[in-house]
């Protein structure tokens, strides 16, 4: 990914300071399927957490292909769109996952609990970007 | 659709206020692809107009399986995401519809500097989405 054109820098703003994202993955019969996540940038891949039986993580497996777009605005411009693809990992390092629960632990009430439940790491490599 | 539940109120709220909605679609090699458009809810369908080589005109032709969601707030609540049906028309909708499109975007078509009358020579393909299902929060 190549960061360094107008739009590529105004996407590495939002991938560092953005506290959520849409993630859309196609299901088995080919929908496309939204949903807002938590996310942290590692300056190569997006890292989300996901339940195990968490329909996202079915769909990538089947289908790697995701993308990952941020809230346009109101009347629809800044837009910035992350083609790529997601794989469920077996182990996130242990600093990784310290920035990820360190983003979001105002949010937590119980980081424990939320890594219980939250226990499949998954990672978004960006391809492609699209925007203005 | 029912829009009965206290989601199905907030997602109808929103499909007659809201003034940009995302789009997405599949593309040829599986790969999703969201992005912002104009909209028109009339109580039953969704109406875009595309420019007639856009790739969500060739991505719906090939397959009409679209999700359709708003902006959430920056915190990611107040989600709502529908699944639908696009199907490029071949015909005009109707006047009538597109009137209430063009009076809903009036104000933004000035702002592309484009005439009313140019807009519609250059987004001259009509999209009707149907509503299959909702989700959201």
């Amino acid at each position: 990914m190549d960061f360094d054109s107008r739009l590529g820098r105004k996407t590495l703003n939002k991938l560092k300071r953005e506290s959520m994202v849409w993630l859309t993955t196609v299901d088995a019969s080919g929908r496309p399927q939204p949903r807002p996540v938590w996310f942290h940038w590692g300056g190569q891949d997006v890292l989300i957490f996901s339940p195990a039986e968490a329909a996202k993580v079915r769909q990538i497996a089947a289908n790697a292909n995701a993308s990952i777009h941020f809230n346009a605005d109101r009347d629809g411009t800044d837009v910035v769109v992350l083609l790529g693809r997601a794989r469920r990992v077996r182990r996130i390092s242990a600093e990784r996952r310290a920035a990820y629960l360190r983003k979001y632990l105002s949010n937590m009430k119980d980081p424990q609990a939320f890594q219980a439940r939250f226990s499949v790491p998954i990672l978004f490599r960006p391809t492609a970007l699209r925007g203005h | 659709m029912d829009f009965d539940s206290r989601l199905g109120r907030r997602a109808l709220r929103k499909l007659k206020r809201e003034q940009v909605l995302w789009l997405t679609s599949v593309d040829d090699r599986g790969r999703p692809q969201p992005r912002p458009v104009w909209f028109h809810w009339n109580g039953e369908e969704v109406l875009i107009f595309s420019q007639p080589k856009a790739a969500k005109v060739r991505q719906i032709a090939a397959r009409p399986e679209v999700a359709l969601h708003f902006n959430s707030d920056a915190g990611g609540n107040d989600v709502v995401v529908f699944l639908g049906e696009a199907r490029a028309l071949r015909e005009s909708p109707g006047p009538e519809r597109v009137k209430a499109y063009l009076r809903k975007y009036r104000t933004g078509i000035v702002d592309l500097e484009m005439t009313l009358a140019s807009f519609q020579a250059e987004y001259s393909v009509p999209i009707l989405v149907r509503l299959t299902a909702l989700r959201g929060f």
